[in-house]
């Protein structure tokens, strides 16, 4: 998953200062982070993530805000599955009879109308037979299976009492930066 | 949910809350809501959490009962002893995990202390520092027995100090589901 | 059926009793009191053929099970009953069969089982079960499940989700021991008794474990740069050689001799060898990449690689190959570009003198000549999960 230079305070501080300041009170927000904000070195692969920071990926440049029920609707950069959209339930609900999995995956997304990069929790639904409609596979930045953190093959039901897999949410988690 | 919880009890009965309301499928709304920005972008050590642990070890730190660790209201007892307190860090998946040392000190404080309190000792433990964590971190666990190793290190911790019960099984958290 | 005449039925019955062959009577069709023209039995099971494909079925949409078509008739051969998200190896002789899986007694729910059924005989009939600790429930995936080349060994990465691998003696019939491998996954046998795991922070972790389940792992030096060109989980292993190609993301081919102490060759790219630049996880940097379900196939006796390769931008590993690249593994050059039919998401190659190249898609099977390009046969087919062809 894409984790914009977060842990780099001086990197956020020079966007922000670029252009993109939030509805709230910047200078104050400014003022927090110039006091907070050592500086210390990147490692090597935050170091090439810094240079390519487009507030974009291959994914967010053809996604939509409207549509959940589409592949390429802005949150599901990172779902593997079918649309809990298309069964009955929605981007944050199971259907009817079947029920949340405790453990997930988290990626981020980058949310096209603002450019902004959002936590989102690919929570699957579980229990139920397969659901079997709007079938996506969104791949970006993501990991293979010994980074189970960031993998969408593994069957995230663990913490159920079943694997049946039913279908996949996209549950905003919150804003990233 | 980014603002801190004032104690463990106010953060269980926001997430028995959350858990309830969960469960019962609380009237999600047949559209989403179209997507509005947050009020607060979650702050940087949060979604260093939530990205590298959250998925497994839960949002708010309680996950699969049994299956999964719980970090809320027991990472902070592994304070209680140096033993303890270095096993935390020396966790392949934290000592490994692709974050600096700066970063991986704010998680693992956040988790201790945040998330994982009340913490255990007879002083106010101190938080870890980056030197300490970028010594820990060169020693993983990584060809170790790491059942073995945790209950031994557990047992070190309820030999010396007080903690809860549910740190001697994997998660004394409310299952999600039936 | 027909029935014979009274006088003939009576004058084989006396034949059969005085010969002193009563009980014989019951054992052959000739001698039971109705002559039936034909009794039915179970065509026998001669093991994968060369020419044969073994496949499983992606998820629940395709029915559970095991099966093995021939790919010079596009015809069914047999058919194994497997739960889902099964994963299965075949011994060294290719006539028995090992199946890792996963019931639950009331179908979503109730007691789990997971164990490691075994199939073989003359008619590939089940011969029981070992009990698995547990183990991985994903997506197939190849090498969540292997054996040592002799087979006394299987390897079944269990995800609780802490990660370890169940060891089973083969002969004996029972767990060895489960091997902690926290950070890591995916299991690659080599030598009589120790396997190789794919570790999240770019390393490789080395187990060795004996009989009676005592076992050392230690971790070999990272090689690759997990976030930005991770190694795909279906990269290709060799397990009589130890040779494992692990292929990453971006193309690049890290040729890896798995041992105690692994040792690394340079790595290659795909791209560079077909006189193009490597690629790169820039957005926006389109080229050709590898991907698919199962995108790559190896054939040791030859050094061939082949690879599914489609156009697209970073991180696709997962998109559908429109071309088949016949790499040379050796002198890291294109050899030959195939196109596939429509496109295709996984790869085998057969491991014979006359060897059969197998694309298939969520709905086709198309047998290929990999020399040639030339499309054989084709035959459909319903969300194909892993796949196997006999070894050399």
């Amino acid at each position: 998953m894409k984790r914009l230079g977060v842990d780099n305070w001086g990197e956020r501080l020079t966007r922000r200062l670029a252009g993109r300041l939030s509805r709230r009170s910047a200078l104050a927000r400014l003022g927090a982070l110039l006091v907070a904000a050592p500086a210390f070195p990147l490692l090597p692969v935050q170091r090439a993530r810094a240079a390519d920071t487009n507030k974009e990926t291959d994914f967010s440049r053809e996604a939509q805000t409207r549509d959940d029920t589409a592949c390429n609707y802005w949150r599901y950069c990172g779902i593997d599955g079918n649309l809990c959209s298309c069964c009955g339930g929605s981007v944050h609900s199971c259907p009817p009879g079947s029920q949340p999995s405790p453990t997930s995956w988290i990626g981020s997304c980058i949310n096209p109308a603002d450019e902004r990069s959002y936590l989102i929790a690919y929570r699957d639904c579980c229990g139920s037979s397969i659901c079997n409609k709007c079938s996506c596979i969104g791949t970006d930045h993501e990991m293979p299976m010994y980074r189970p953190q960031a993998n969408n093959h593994v069957i995230w039901c663990i913490g159920t009492n079943t694997f049946e897999y039913h279908c996949s949410m996209a549950v905003l988690v919150g804003l990233a930066e | 949910m980014s603002h801190r919880f004032a104690t463990p009890m106010g953060l269980a009965v926001c997430v028995m809350a959350l858990i309830a309301a969960v469960a019962r499928g609380a009237t999600p709304p047949a559209q989403p809501a179209p997507a509005t920005p947050p009020a607060d972008p979650l702050p940087p050590v949060q979604v260093a959490y939530l990205t590298s642990c959250g998925g497994c070890h839960g949002i708010e730190g309680t996950s699969a009962p049994g299956q999964v660790p719980t970090l809320r209201g027991l990472a902070g007892s592994f304070m209680c002893t140096r033993q303890g307190r270095d096993f935390l860090v020396r966790l392949p998946d934290v000592a490994l995990a692709p974050l600096s040392d700066r970063m991986l000190t704010q998680v693992m404080n956040f988790v201790v202390f945040d998330l994982g309190a009340p913490v255990a000792g007879g002083r106010p433990a101190r938080p870890y520092t980056v030197a300490e964590v970028a010594r820990l971190r060169r020693e993983p666990l990584t060809d170790t027995g790491l059942t073995g190793y945790r209950n031994r290190v557990v047992a070190g911790l309820a030999a010396r100090c007080e903690v809860p019960a549910g740190l001697h099984v994997y998660a004394a958290g409310v299952p999600i589901t039936r | 059926m027909k029935r014979l005449t009274g006088n003939r039925v009576v004058s084989g019955l006396a034949a059969v009793l005085l010969s002193g062959g009563w009980l014989g009577a019951f054992a052959g069709n000739a001698a039971s009191p109705v002559l039936q023209s034909e009794t039915a039995g179970v065509t026998p099971f001669k093991g994968l053929m060369p020419h044969e494909l073994a496949y499983s079925a992606m998820d629940a949409i395709a029915h559970p099970g095991i099966r093995i078509l021939d790919g010079d008739t596009a015809q069914l051969v047999a058919t194994v009953f497997s739960s889902e998200y099964a994963n299965f190896a075949w011994a060294p002789d290719y006539k028995t069969l090992y199946v890792s899986e996963t019931y639950w007694a009331l179908g979503n729910r109730g007691k789990r089982e997971d164990v490691l059924s075994i199939y073989g005989g003359p008619n590939l009939s089940n011969q029981g079960e070992i009990t698995l600790p547990g183990r991985l429930i994903s997506d197939p995936k190849t090498h969540t499940f292997a054996l040592s080349a002799d087979a006394h060994y299987g390897y079944d990465y269990s995800f609780q989700p802490a990660p370890s691998v169940s060891v089973i003696d083969l002969k004996q019939r029972k767990l060895v021991t489960s091997v902690e491998i926290p950070g890591c996954g995916l299991v690659f046998p080599f030598g009589e008794r120790g396997f190789a795991s794919l570790c999240a922070d770019g390393s490789l972790a080395v187990a060795d474990v004996d009989g009676r389940g005592k076992y050392v792992v230690h971790r070999a030096e990272r090689f690759f740069d997990i976030m930005n060109d991770p190694v795909m989980d279906e990269s290709v292993a060799d397990t009589r050689s130890g040779l494992a190609l692990f292929i990453t993301y971006n193309g690049w081919v890290h040729p890896v001799h798995l041992a105690d102490h692994p040792t690394f060759d340079k790595p290659w790219s795909i791209q560079q060898a077909a006189q193009l630049s490597a690629a790169t996880s820039q957005v926006g940097a389109v080229t050709w990449r590898p991907g698919g379900q199962i995108f790559a196939a190896y054939q040791p006796s030859t050094a061939r690689l082949f690879v599914l390769m489609h156009e697209g931008h970073p991180w696709t590993n997962e998109q559908a190959g429109t071309e088949i690249w016949v790499l040379d593994t050796q002198q890291h050059r294109l050899l030959h570009r195939w196109e596939v039919p429509e496109s295709a998401l996984l790869v085998a190659v057969t491991q014979d003198a006359q060897p059969l190249l197998f694309a298939l898609s969520e709905d086709w099977l198309w047998v290929m000549d990999p020399d040639s390009g030339a499309v054989l046969r084709a035959t459909q087919i319903v969300a194909p999960g892993l796949v196997e062809v006999r070894g050399e």
